[in-house]
């Protein structure tokens, strides 16, 4: 498995036994110096013996050199950027950190997309139900799965939202990711669902304006099939 | 920027960062922004393409970090963790705009859209070549290249990102360089694929 380092490739006496086809897909990370020593030192002793590989290794270099280059070519962003992002921070209201406690307890993705933490039996329920639903059914399962990487935390908090209630039907290719993505633009969470018809119902902020909600859904028809107004 | 170009160790300077501007600290956002424009500029250009949109996306992505930086537990890098949320903040424009992941018949089109051998001949460049066809790569195919080659994320560094096993992202790097080969190929340039 490669790690995470940051340094020059580090010779070790203890080679893995890498094939061929392994040390071609690692060669990118061995030109960066992202492998580990054990898979280093056994790059390297294939290499030694390899006129491919060493082909293959100076055609990585050239692609890794030409990658860079392009990017120098591609200049700098705005340098008013910064000052615009500046005065938009006003109006963009800085979440709370998750509760240690609910952390602790590994509620999961599921915990913070959908505002609560559910028991067994409803989390399997949801995730059962869910998987009609989403299409990335191995990301879901890794999400929902404790103790796992969770990379961008987007979904919305434990602190649920206590406003307007809509009925959402989500498309059925939706990726899970942009789900949680478009309700933390919309500071909801999941309240309910999934409901016998597939519906979920989502809470808005307390002062949130419901309607002006429901059109930003309707606008992401490749994520929504439907949204009326809740209870 | 641990695994970026500029970079600046190991990364807990922009933890420290990271939790300045959980707690409100303008001056840490304008810090953290500084530090984290270039390498997120680069990405967004090789997957966006256009600037303005680009800009647009980088403004969405920070906004994001000032929004969610309380959020950031430390299970990956505030490298990675940010890169993330530039990713799906890339896909989403992208998807608005209905040009996600490119399907069969695009990548058919786009193959004829490699130089010919003539062409080849006379620029006589191999590298702009190659340049000119990774351009030509699908969008999951620039981004895996791109990660590994410019900002030289490791293995993990790239699944925390994209949040894909570790073993997907060798393997769409493989594929990602087979299919450069191909091109390479159409290119007149032969011997590229074995």
């Amino acid at each position: 498995m490669t790690q995470r380092t940051t340094g020059q490739p580090q010779r070790t006496e203890t080679a893995l036994p890498l094939t061929e086809e392994d040390v071609l897909e690692l060669l990118p990370w061995y030109a960066s110096g992202k492998t580990t020593a054990a898979e280093t030192a056994a790059i390297e002793q294939k290499l030694n013996a390899n006129p491919r590989l060493q082909a293959e290794l100076k055609l990585v270099r050239q692609e890794k050199q030409i990658s860079v280059e392009s990017v120098k070519a591609l200049g700098e962003p705005n340098p008013d950027l910064l000052n615009k992002m500046l005065g938009q921070l006003d109006g963009v209201r800085q979440l709370p950190p998750l509760a240690r406690d609910a952390a602790e307890a590994q509620p999961g993705f599921l915990a913070r997309l959908f505002g609560f933490a559910p028991t067994p039996a409803l989390r399997f329920a949801m995730v059962a139900a869910c998987l009609l639903i989403v299409a990335e059914s191995a990301a879901l399962l890794k999400l929902t799965g404790g103790g796992t990487e969770e990379s961008y935390q987007t979904a919305s908090a434990p602190e649920a939202a206590t406003g307007p209630e809509l009925i959402v039907h989500f498309q059925p290719d939706a990726k899970l990711s942009a789900i949680a993505m478009l309700l933390s633009d919309l500071d909801a969470t999941v309240v309910k669902g999934p409901m016998p018809d597939g519906a979920f119902v989502i809470a808005l902020q307390k002062d949130a304006d419901a309607s002006a909600a429901m059109t930003v859904l309707r606008g992401h028809a490749d994520l929504v099939a439907g949204v009326d107004q809740g209870s | 920027m641990a695994g970026s170009r500029g970079k600046s160790g190991d990364g807990t300077a922009e933890v420290a960062l990271l939790q300045r501007v959980a707690a409100g600290d303008r001056n840490a956002f304008s810090e953290l922004y500084r530090r984290l424009q270039r390498p997120l500029f680069g990405y967004l250009m090789k997957l966006v393409r256009e600037r303005e949109m680009v800009e647009d996306v980088l403004n969405e992505t920070m906004m994001e970090v000032w929004r969610q930086a309380a959020r950031f537990e430390g299970r990956s890098s505030v490298n990675t963790w940010v890169f993330s949320i530039a990713h799906h903040r890339a896909v989403s424009r992208l998807r608005k705009r209905r040009e996600t992941a490119l399907d069969e018949e695009q990548a058919a089109a786009i193959e004829d859209e490699a130089p010919t051998p003539d062409e080849n001949a006379m620029t006589g460049d191999m590298s702009r070549l190659i340049g000119a066809l990774m351009e030509q790569l699908s969008f999951e195919h620039r981004e895996i290249l791109h990660l590994a080659y410019f900002q030289e994320f490791s293995v993990q560094e790239i699944a925390d990102a994209l949040d894909l096993p570790a073993n997907t992202v060798k393997t769409r790097m493989f594929y990602a360089r087979q299919r450069l080969k191909v091109l390479l190929e159409k290119s007149g340039v032969e011997g590229m694929v074995a």
